[in-house]
């Protein structure tokens, strides 16, 4: 497959998860958006790796197994806060914390 | 016996293209899906299938060990994680039987998928690449062997990794501590 | 001659294809077919014959007989145990997701069967040649867990969705000893790959003892670590919690009947058979002969001897340990075996770094031996309840 069909393909990959982070009122479907925010610019990473002639280079695999372990943590950690959050409001949309109080 | 991706055989060269499209199908599948889900379990398990299909995708642009790193993680503990979490938060009954998905938070999404879609588009049409013919067959002997990876990572980039470590055992910590249950 | 059998009748089947006129990538897909299919049908004729052989042993341990009314020694138990499952009814919680339920058993199943692709059952006879052939059992094994989830949460049940989540916890608890010590193994050998790990065992010292991992000291340690972290991941006993019969029903699988409750099984015991392998070719040798002069012998009914003694071993330790508490086996995998899948990593860096001899080897096992007691000794206070007071009596 042709550079431009990954370019094009995590491109869109990225605007959906923007799109999901910012429209989903479910917290858990925000924090599912940007993991595919961070899945969409590994992609690109591995497919300008692949299309160059620098294969022997281990730096665009590398930082992508980076970005994939710090995705992880971070989704842990948003996760946990999302169950410490819901079990302080009660419940787990984005739109249910908006006192800064209680 | 043994069937070895990496040499270039005519039969690899046209599953290679096929190994791009299916897992992005399946991709497009789960993402279309997941915005009509009608529920929380499921929008999380097509989720889960997406980043089957992306783990699918890297291993078709030839680094399997990033794609089998990738089920593992986004497969095996992210989604995981989601499905935990939205277990032990159920909503009320009274949550749950209204309206799960509105037509405003699906449209307003699509608008920002597709704007900035567009947007990005634009700017990969304009640059130079666009227009570059590329080699697109399968390599014939992928160069980047696991130990090299494993060298960069001791040799290179060691303090990255060193910090790496540092991270993940904070936000193991962190999680812990987070999500731990006070009452008896 | 018997050493290269396989070989030879795949050869042999791929040019009568030839012959007959079909294109080449024809050929080679039919091939591909036919490497799958005769692997996916060993184990699944192994799983037959394991499900009555086990019901035999533990039968024998406990001194009575298994099954003997089917066939001869009641071999023919399977085909009974099939048409039973078959033509049982298929109850579906009127509550339940349609999709979710059907599709649990299947996702559990694939999983089992995907992981027999990179196995080498002897030398040359590996399918599917991964550089990183470890990594791609963990990944596996990850889309196993979601299928549990699913059956828990199919069944629209709240006991099943109880024991689904304790055994997610468990297989997830376990999961790290069983990467540890893998990792060790993949460290020693200098490859993720498993025919390259099997060949990194294939000298023998002296010309007569073979020099397997499992006979090192950090070896020793990481292969009993990963021999327990496998019976957990494959939910056996002592580990069976999930799925007893007398724990919270069946577990994760109280909803499910008939010929869906049998690919669970078929998945679970595959599934074993996997990780059998699995540790066959990490710590023992995989297909080699244990002394050089029985290499006559082919080398894959070497590795299916092996794999059949493990999972002999297996079967014996759950005919012999009771069951284990859920918080016992959790503080089990992350207190002591996860330390000591640690202390095993150590004890090879040592091995490693002063020499592959004798002396390293000594000092590396005191560091294991040290590191057991230390870790096992608060496992070995005994529970001395306190005094009783009693609020309202004298």
């Amino acid at each position: 497959m042709p550079l431009q069909f990954y370019l094009y393909l995590s491109a869109f990959l990225f605007s959906i998860g923007i799109g999901l982070a910012l429209s989903r009122k479910n917290s858990i479907l925000i924090l599912a958006g940007i993991e595919l925010i961070l899945a969409a610019a590994n992609l690109n990473f591995l497919a300008f790796w692949k299309h160059s002639s620098f294969l022997e280079d281990p730096s665009a695999p590398l930082f992508a197994l980076f970005v994939i372990a710090i995705a992880a943590s971070e989704a842990a950690l948003g996760l946990a806060l999302i169950i410490h959050l819901y079990r302080h409001t009660g419940s787990t949309s984005a739109d249910s914390s908006n006192q800064l109080q209680g | 016996m043994t069937a070895n991706p990496e040499t270039g055989s005519p039969l690899w060269q046209i599953l290679s293209n096929w190994g791009s499209l299916i897992p992005t199908i399946l991709l497009l599948l789960a993402l279309a899906g997941f915005s009509i889900a009608r529920n929380l379990i499921r929008a999380a398990l097509l989720i889960a299938l997406a980043f089957l299909s992306l783990g699918l995708l890297f291993l078709s642009l030839g680094a399997e060990f990033l794609a089998f790193a990738q089920i593992l993680v986004y497969v095996g503990a992210v989604a995981m994680l989601m499905l935990f979490t939205i277990l032990l938060s159920r909503p009320s009954e009274r949550e749950h039987a209204a309206a799960w998905l509105d037509g405003g938070e699906l449209l307003r999404g699509f608008l920002i998928g597709i704007i900035l879609t567009f947007i990005l588009g634009m700017f990969i049409a304009a640059s130079p690449l666009a227009s570059q013919k590329f080699q697109n067959d399968f390599p014939a002997q992928t160069s980047l062997s696991l130990q090299a990876i494993g060298q960069a990572l001791i040799g290179d980039a060691a303090a990255s990794f060193l910090a790496l470590a540092v991270l993940l055992t904070a936000a193991l910590i962190g999680a812990a501590i987070l999500a731990f249950d006070e009452r008896p | 001659m018997i050493e290269e059998l396989p070989t030879r009748l795949y050869a042999w089947f791929l040019q009568l294809l030839q012959k007959i006129g079909l294109p080449s990538i024809i050929v080679d897909i039919v091939g591909a077919f036919l490497i799958a299919i005769s692997t996916c049908a060993v184990f699944l004729a192994l799983f037959a014959l394991t499900s009555v052989l086990e019901r035999k042993i533990l039968a024998r341990v406990q001194n009575r007989l298994g099954p003997n009314r089917v066939g001869p020694f009641g071999l023919l138990q399977p085909v009974a145990d099939g048409i039973k499952m078959l033509i049982k009814e298929d109850i579906i919680p009127h509550n339940a997701d349609k999709i979710l339920h059907f599709l649990a058993p299947v996702l559990a199943l694939i999983p089992s069967l995907l992981v027999l692709a990179i196995l080498p059952y002897g030398s040359n006879l590996v399918p599917v040649n991964l550089n990183s052939g470890l990594l791609y059992y963990f990944a596996i094994s990850a889309i196993a867990e979601i299928a549990i989830f699913l059956a828990g949460w199919a069944g629209n049940n709240k006991y099943s969705v109880l024991g689904a989540m304790r055994a997610i916890a468990q297989i997830l608890s376990y999961e790290l000893p069983l990467a540890t010590s893998a990792l060790c193994v993949a460290l020693a050998a200098g490859s993720l790959s498993l025919p390259q790990i099997v060949q990194s065992q294939n000298n023998y010292l002296l010309g007569l003892f073979p020099n397997w991992f499992l006979f090192t000291p950090w070896g020793l340690a990481a292969g009993l670590v990963f021999f327990i972290a496998a019976l957990a991941e494959t939910n056996r006993s002592p580990f069976d919690l999930p799925e007893g019969e007398s724990e919270l029903v069946a577990g994760h699988l109280t909803e499910y009947s008939g010929f869906k409750y049998a690919t669970f099984f078929i998945a679970e015991y595959v599934g074993m058979f996997a990780i059998c392998a699995l540790f066959v070719t990490l710590f023992l040798g995989g297909w080699l002969p244990p002394l050089p002069f029985l290499a006559f012998i082919p080398s894959w009914i070497w590795f299916f001897a092996k794999v059949c003694f493990i999972a002999f071993v297996m079967i014996w330790i759950r005919a012999t340990l009771p069951r284990m508490r859920i918080d016992h086996l959790l503080s089990f995998a992350w207190k002591f075996l996860l330390p000591l899948a640690f202390s095993a990593f150590f004890a090879l860096l040592l091995w490693h770094y002063l020499g592959r001899n004798i002396l390293s080897s000594l000092l590396s096992f005191a560091f294991i031996v040290a590191a057991y007691f230390a870790l096992g000794y608060p496992f070995t206070q005994r529970y001395s309840p306190r005094k009783r007071t009693y609020l309202f009596s004298e």
